[in-house]
């Protein structure tokens, strides 16, 4: 009886390595390249760099593709790649106010200044399957692009920014002043997380968060279990610049643009910490890539977990921020599938002996 | 045929050279220091930054985290996963350190200067000089009594660990003995009470003066622990109810006769069941010497 | 197939790095720190194996202090390198000593909290002679020594470990150290060690 242990094993996930290409790449359809995949899925682009923590497409494009639409683990491609990099500094802070807006829109003001635009989007289409896709016809996609241009040649030009509805608020001070210190912010991928954790410690968590875990922690705030009653105070996607301070140039060098989605929500009053007059507080959410379920989830939990006295998990700082990244999520949940016969084999063991010493004492009775 | 299907995979990389043990030196520089403050503090749980590597969270990389700091090129490294060396998860946990470092590997436990290892401590007794790390999935041992990790740590920094004592005697009451199976909470050096990892009750005695270093690496949860040679480690335990290692009457490895070591059950088809030694190295060496002395 | 890139800093870094680990885990014996005489790296004042223990340790997370007069010297050259933040003496992460330092000085070293023991500081003390010695006789135990070790040590550790158990370490709290000598010979001291004198001038 041969225990060829150490072969058998190798030979095992090579196996299975190469069976994972081969399904993937063996069928008869042309190969998806990265550029198809940036072009024409790019919110699940967007998806995997916001919980890869990191902004780079095409890698996330390959990384989609290699997971075979598996953005969880096309997530992971991309945080264990952003390990091997080299840390070079920190940006400048992001304005986004200067953003390029492709979407913006507030439910708190019927109107605002610049005006609801609404951009590019499914909410108010009928949520129902085009059944031309089945067969998509370049020639009935070309039709449509050329005269939507021409249409387009005629339109205005948007502004190049936007002034923001919470800057607006705080001016007459229904929103609290910031807070112009702008300490340092904590590094959660150099520290590990402590408790009570700093506001930056939270926003980070929280930006590469899972978007299903965190919506569903905000969904239940929003049901019951939590008392923030969000109002959308705005809501913003476009590209923001983003700069970098070398210390050889003496100005910022542009290192290019972002794409970002910016949710600000105005949620219940306090009282402000300068007079006794009520305020509105803010709960805010910024991510990668254009994803307005993780925005607003995250700006609802913000505010959340500004609770001093939580009354529900999802004001739980630990609860929330130890349960929401996706790598760690499922990596733990599938780590059940490797072998756990020796821990098994103890508690076989404590079974067996309790049931003896249980039975010896029934005899004995 | 392994091998040329394993060249067809790897030769499509391209070609994305890694700093030597994949971790950048900063990473590499932080959980160096994190491991001599846990050294300097035996069981005390160290916070450290945890960075994402390739391998899943979950699935060993608190522990690699420790090898690939620790690894140079003149080592030699043993992997194992429930005591074997070809346990899947292992083989491909050893896969990563080679290619990302060149360097030797065993699967004998006495030529090896680092073992990394998942749930359980090898029988050959670890010697002088040599590293141990273990994969950890919960450093917190109080986690048997609390979840919070703000009042675990103040728990530990209080020396207040009645609730685990309350916990150990409430299973007493209901069960008439101690029913934790593997990873049975240890006091150390007198002071912290630590999780030793899912090994098996009957690894336990190894901890208490061991001659080798061994380190505790939770990736996912952040922490690294340590317990230095010749340091005291002894299980919770009743002065009328003694701490026991597994034992059932009458097994033996039905591969090489064992009696004294750590045994798992294979299920057969017919339903019966035989014993292995969970230790492949040592069944292989105990195998070895028995057909030699056989003539065989 | 081989993915990988090494150069002699990481290599020494590493080797340094072991040997630190077992001078720690394993207080009282003797480990080696290979260094390169010729080998500054920019760092001309530091003494070598103190630069190579520097440059294995330190970078902008941590923060450095120094003790005595000519360490004050080699902290500019470590902080340019390493990128480490200065602190005063109390506050320090690390402390470079290019004497054994003053009791007064060893008083004021940051011992962690007992949330946070492991904020104790680390102490590197260049001893300019051999650690071994004639000066005097102690002995070592605790973790890391199988029951104890007696060991017959310089002057300059003699007065080091003098100093340091006059400190009474209220475990989990106290700081560690490693006492480093000219040829490269490093011993480390954790703060569970306990230093018995057993006699002066041996």
């Amino acid at each position: 009886m041969g225990y060829i242990a150490v072969r058998g094993g190798e030979q095992a996930i090579t196996n299975a390595e190469i069976l994972l290409h081969y399904y993937r790449i063996s069928g008869s359809s042309a190969p998806l390249t990265t550029e198809q995949i940036l072009e024409q899925l790019p919110l699940a682009v967007d998806r995997v760099m916001s919980e890869g923590a990191l902004y780079a497409p095409e890698l996330a494009a390959a990384a989609l593709k290699q997971a075979a639409g598996d953005t969880l683990e096309a997530s992971f491609l991309l945080r264990a790649h952003r390990s091997s990099v080299s840390r070079i500094g920190a940006s400048e802070i992001i304005n986004t106010e200067r953003m390029r807006v492709v979407r913006r829109i507030s439910a708190a003001f019927k109107d605002i200044p610049g005006g609801q635009i609404l951009g590019a989007t499914p909410d108010y289409t009928h949520h129902l399957i085009r059944f031309e896709l089945l067969t998509d016809e370049v020639k009935a996609r070309r039709k449509l692009t050329q005269a939507f241009e021409a249409l387009a040649q005629k339109g205005e030009p948007i502004p190049d920014t936007f002034p923001k509805v919470v800057s607006m608020l705080r001016a007459k001070g229904l929103l609290p002043q910031k807070n112009p210190k702008n300490t340092q912010p904590y590094d959660i991928t150099l520290q590990p997380l402590e408790f009570p954790a700093p506001r930056s410690a939270r926003l980070q968590v929280l930006a590469r968060a899972e978007t299903g875990g965190i919506l569903a922690l905000a969904y239940a705030n929003m049901r019951g279990y939590g008392y923030v009653h969000p109002v959308v105070g705005e809501l913003r996607v476009g590209e923001v610049p983003l700069y970098f301070k070398s210390s050889a140039e003496k100005k910022d060098v542009l290192l290019g643009w972002l794409r970002v989605t910016e949710c600000e929500v105005i949620t219940r009053m306090e009282k402000s910490k300068t007079d006794s007059r009520p305020q509105f507080t803010l709960g805010y959410g910024l991510c990668f890539g254009h994803n307005e379920i993780k925005a607003i989830s995250m700006a609802v939990l913000d505010r959340a977990l500004m609770s001093e006295e939580p009354k529900s998990p999802t004001e739980d700082q630990e609860f929330v921020l130890l349960h929401t990244d996706g790598i760690e999520a499922s990596g733990f949940c599938l780590h059940y599938k490797l072998p756990h016969y020796v821990t098994f084999q103890s508690d076989l063991e404590r079974i067996r002996k309790v049931r003896t010493v249980l039975e010896k004492e029934k005899v004995d009775d | 045929m392994t091998e040329k299907l394993r060249s067809l995979l790897d030769s499509d990389t391209n070609c994305h050279y890694y700093n030597f043990a994949y971790l950048n030196e900063s990473a590499k520089r932080e959980i160096r220091r994190r491991t001599l403050k846990a050294v300097a503090i035996p069981g005390h749980q160290v916070p450290f930054g945890s960075r994402e590597i390739p391998i899943t969270r979950g699935w060993g990389t608190g522990g690699l985290q420790l090898t690939l700091s620790l690894i140079g090129p003149e080592d030699v490294l043993k992997v194992i996963d429930q005591g074997c060396d070809g346990s899947v998860n292992a083989v491909n946990l050893r896969r990563l350190v080679t290619l990302t470092t060149g360097c030797r590997t065993t699967t004998r436990t006495s030529d090896a200067t680092l073992i990394q290892t998942r749930h359980r401590i090898p029988e050959t007794p670890l010697t002088r000089g040599q590293i141990i790390i273990f994969q950890v999935p919960y450093p917190e041992v109080l986690r048997y009594v609390e979840p919070q990790e703000t009042v675990t740590r103040r728990m530990h920094a209080e020396g207040a660990y009645h609730r685990m004592w309350i916990f150990l005697y409430e299973n007493v009451v209901q069960w008439g003995r101690i029913t934790i199976g593997a990873r049975y909470p240890v006091r150390v050096h007198d002071r912290y009470l630590m999780d030793p990892s899912p090994i098996p009750r009957w690894d336990i005695p190894k901890l208490n003066q061991s001659p080798a270093l061994m380190l505790f690496g939770a990736g996912r949860e952040k922490r690294i622990y340590a317990v230095p040679p010749f340091t005291k480690v002894e299980p919770l335990a009743f002065k009328d109810i003694p701490f026991e290692v597994e034992h059932q009457a009458g097994a033996q490895c039905s591969r090489c006769g064992a009696t004294d070591v750590f045994l798992t059950e294979i299920l057969d088809k017919d339903g019966s069941c035989r014993w292995i030694c969970s230790d492949t190295d040592y069944c292989d060496q105990r195998l070895a010497a028995r057909e030699k002395s056989h003539g065989v | 197939m081989s993915l990988f890139k090494m150069d002699n800093e990481m290599l020494s870094t590493q080797k340094c790095y072991r040997a630190m680990l077992l001078a720690l885990c394993m207080p009282g014996s003797l480990q080696k720190i290979d260094f390169a005489e010729n080998e500054t790296d920019f760092m001309f004042e530091v003494p070598p194996p103190v630069a190579l223990m520097s440059r294995t340790l330190l970078d902008e997370q941590v923060s450095v202090a120094a003790s005595g007069i000519e360490s004050k010297l080699w902290l500019d050259e470590i902080i340019t390198v390493t990128g480490a933040r200065k602190a005063s003496m109390d506050e320090a992460d690390y402390i470079i000593a290019s004497s054994v330092p003053q009791l007064a000085e060893l008083r004021s070293v940051k011992q962690g909290t007992l949330l946070f023991p492991e904020d104790g500081a680390t102490l590197i003390v260049w001893l300019d002679e051999e650690i071994k010695g004639t000066a005097g006789k102690v002995e070592i135990s605790g973790p890391g020594v199988k029951d104890s070790a007696t060991l017959h040590i310089s002057s300059a550790m003699f007065s080091l470990l003098k100093r340091r158990a006059t400190i009474e370490f209220e475990y989990p709290l106290g700081f560690d150290l490693f006492a480093i000598g000219s040829k490269g010979f490093l011993m480390g001291l954790p703060r569970t060690s306990s230093v018995k004198i057993i006699s002066e001038k041996a």
